[in-house]
């Protein structure tokens, strides 16, 4: 919740937005790069910066050196605010560079709760040079050529019809961006070449649309959730595409339908905040595929959202302001009429990775939202399969695979055996169910005793790997 | 017999007109022919304007490389002020 209750309740405060860009050097920097810093210059001065961080996430001023001046996780009041910029200028005076020691200055709420203070260990910086390792920045890593880079934007409407004028918060306006991957756009590809004048549009496609369409921060996403213990379905995931045209090899395909997502969660250790969040949305679109690949992408949706987050003790306590509780956010209860729009298009230039190895990624930064959504389909389809009666031991065998390549660190591996349970669920056989009734529920409960333990293994893993984020 | 029959088709229309009427729940996606579905033009036109223009928070030039700041404050003499969160809502992306 920081990032977004930083946003609205500090970075969109007058004074702060007319004063940082005059005095200070913005930068925002991804928690995952200072908590687990790359090789070569920029990793060093990253790690200088992580070195005195009081959490994985806050904001931080540094000198021209590197030398970080002051911390500060949340604030008094509103007014606190310009007094930390204050601060924080003051110490630039008193140490603008590495010759004198830099002690970091530490504020759990500025300035009534300071932290002990960090001193400076005089390890000598380097020079700022250009990037190491390829050239490249590792807070942008270039991607797979062909990856489409898709943007989104979401907004609640009002009970007139109007669009949400204020949107400084998450919970009524978003904008986000999301990687549509080569394999994904193919799957689409194939659908095109088997040549139906209307088809279902494939459910990875489908559901990284979903994923996406939400109000809130990350931590309330309905589906493939980053917070433990996250139960996310997609109770309806239908689009269908219909061929409108075809010229010079470009295929373009009308789109409709409808996604119904649901995601709960009780709360992670030490957190308490649960929440549910519901989207129901009607689908509309056009998407160019030339070839294997999608080369325009534009969708809207529009529908009903609604969604309760929050720590049932916040409702007990004294309203105070945002300013003075970042870390931990505020309750958001919403029940709206929304409206979302998604527009793509392929990464070019200096997007795209050029080198003969998988492209970089943000180290530490957890799984890659693909393989978090491959294991909750795996999920939700062993479920299914096991409702249903069906044989879930081969897809357990892929289960037991994609765990011993994780831990191995065997990443191609591990998703190799998810794509190989998931389409052992796509398209699997029942087993034939014995005729005598009360045989088929001993079956069924055998089944679904061997099928919870295995979830709960794949949960210890989602658990172990988000921890590791 | 011929009025019943009437009846039941004017009945039965109706009912098929409330349940098209049912379905129709919070704002839809406008076209610009009522009977068409809307053209990829049409459908741009409604996703841009969703994107709101003037927010507060993205009026502040937020840098994503670290170096490229460090150059920029060597040069000015002015501090850094680094937003360390889990994902970067600078570029548009969700935090």
């Amino acid at each position: 919740m920081f990032a977004g209750a930083a946003r609205e309740a500090v970075f969109s405060h007058p004074d702060v937005v007319r004063r940082v860009p005059r005095e200070f050097v913005p930068v925002a920097l991804k928690a995952a790069l200072v908590n687990h810093p790359p090789a070569g210059p920029e990793g060093r001065f990253l790690r200088e910066i992580g070195r005195s961080k009081p959490a994985p996430q806050g904001i931080c001023a540094a000198n021209p050196a590197g030398k970080v001046l002051a911390w500060s996780l949340s604030f008094d009041d509103p007014g606190s605010v310009p007094k930390f910029l204050d601060h924080v200028l003051e110490r630039q005076r008193r140490f603008p560079d590495d010759r004198r020691p830099v002690v970091a200055k530490r504020y759990m709420k500025f300035p009534s709760q300071a932290l002990s203070d960090v001193p400076d260990t005089r390890v000598k910086l380097p020079e700022v040079s250009s990037h190491a390792v390829d050239g490249y920045c590792p807070a942008t890593p270039p991607k797979v050529r062909g990856t489409v880079a898709a943007r989104l934007w979401g907004r609640v409407v009002e009970k007139d019809g109007t669009l949400a004028a204020d949107c400084r918060s998450q919970e009524s306006y978003v904008e986000d961006r999301f990687d549509i991957p080569p394999d994904v756009q193919a799957e689409l590809a194939r659908a095109v070449a088997r040549g139906a004048e209307r088809f279902r549009v494939p459910e990875s496609f489908a559901r990284l649309l979903a994923t996406h369409a939400y109000l809130g921060q990350l931590d309330v996403r309905p589906l493939s959730s980053p917070v433990p213990h996250h139960r996310g379905k997609a109770t309806v995931l239908e689009l269908w595409a219909r061929r409108v045209e075809a010229d010079e090899g470009v295929t373009r395909l009308e789109i409709s339908g409808r996604s119904e997502v649901e995601g709960t969660s009780p709360g992670r250790r030490g957190d308490g905040a649960s929440y549910h969040h519901e989207i129901r949305l009607d689908w509309q679109g056009s998407i160019d595929v030339r070839g294997e690949r999608v080369t325009d992408l534009v969708l809207h949706a529009a529908g009903r959202e609604k969604l309760r987050w929050g720590n049932p003790r916040f409702v007990q306590l004294p309203r105070e302001d945002d300013v003075t509780r970042l870390p931990a956010g505020r309750p958001l209860d919403i029940d709206t009429d929304v409206r979302y729009g998604v527009t793509g298009r392929p990464v070019a230039g200096k997007e795209v990775w050029k080198g003969d190895r998988p492209p970089p990624v943000v180290a530490g930064g957890g799984p890659p939202p693909g393989l978090r959504a491959k294991l909750e389909r795996l999920e939700q389809g062993m479920r299914r399969l096991a409702r249903s009666g069906g044989d879930t031991r081969p897809v357990e065998r892929e289960v037991r695979r994609f765990q011993d390549a994780m831990r191995s660190g065997k990443r191609a591996n591990a998703e190799a055996a998810l794509d190989r349970g998931l389409r052992r669920l796509e398209g699997g056989s029942d087993r034939e169910l014995p005729p005598d009734a009360s045989e088929v529920h001993r079956e069924i409960r055998r089944e679904l005793r061997r099928l919870r333990h295995q979830i709960e293994r794949l949960e210890g893993l989602l658990d172990e790997l988000s921890a590791g984020e | 017999m011929k009025a019943i029959q009437q009846r039941l088709v004017r009945l039965s229309t109706l009912a098929g007109l409330v349940a098209a009427g049912a379905l129709v729940g919070g704002p839809s996606v406008r076209s610009d022919d009522s009977s068409a579905p809307p053209s990829r033009e049409s459908l741009l036109r409604q996703v841009e304007e969703l994107e709101a223009p003037d927010v507060a928070w993205r009026k502040i030039p937020w840098k994503s490389c670290l170096l490229e700041g460090l150059r920029e404050s060597r040069r000015s003499g002015k501090p850094l002020l680094l937003w360390v969160f889990i994902d970067r809502p600078v570029d548009d992306a969700r935090c």
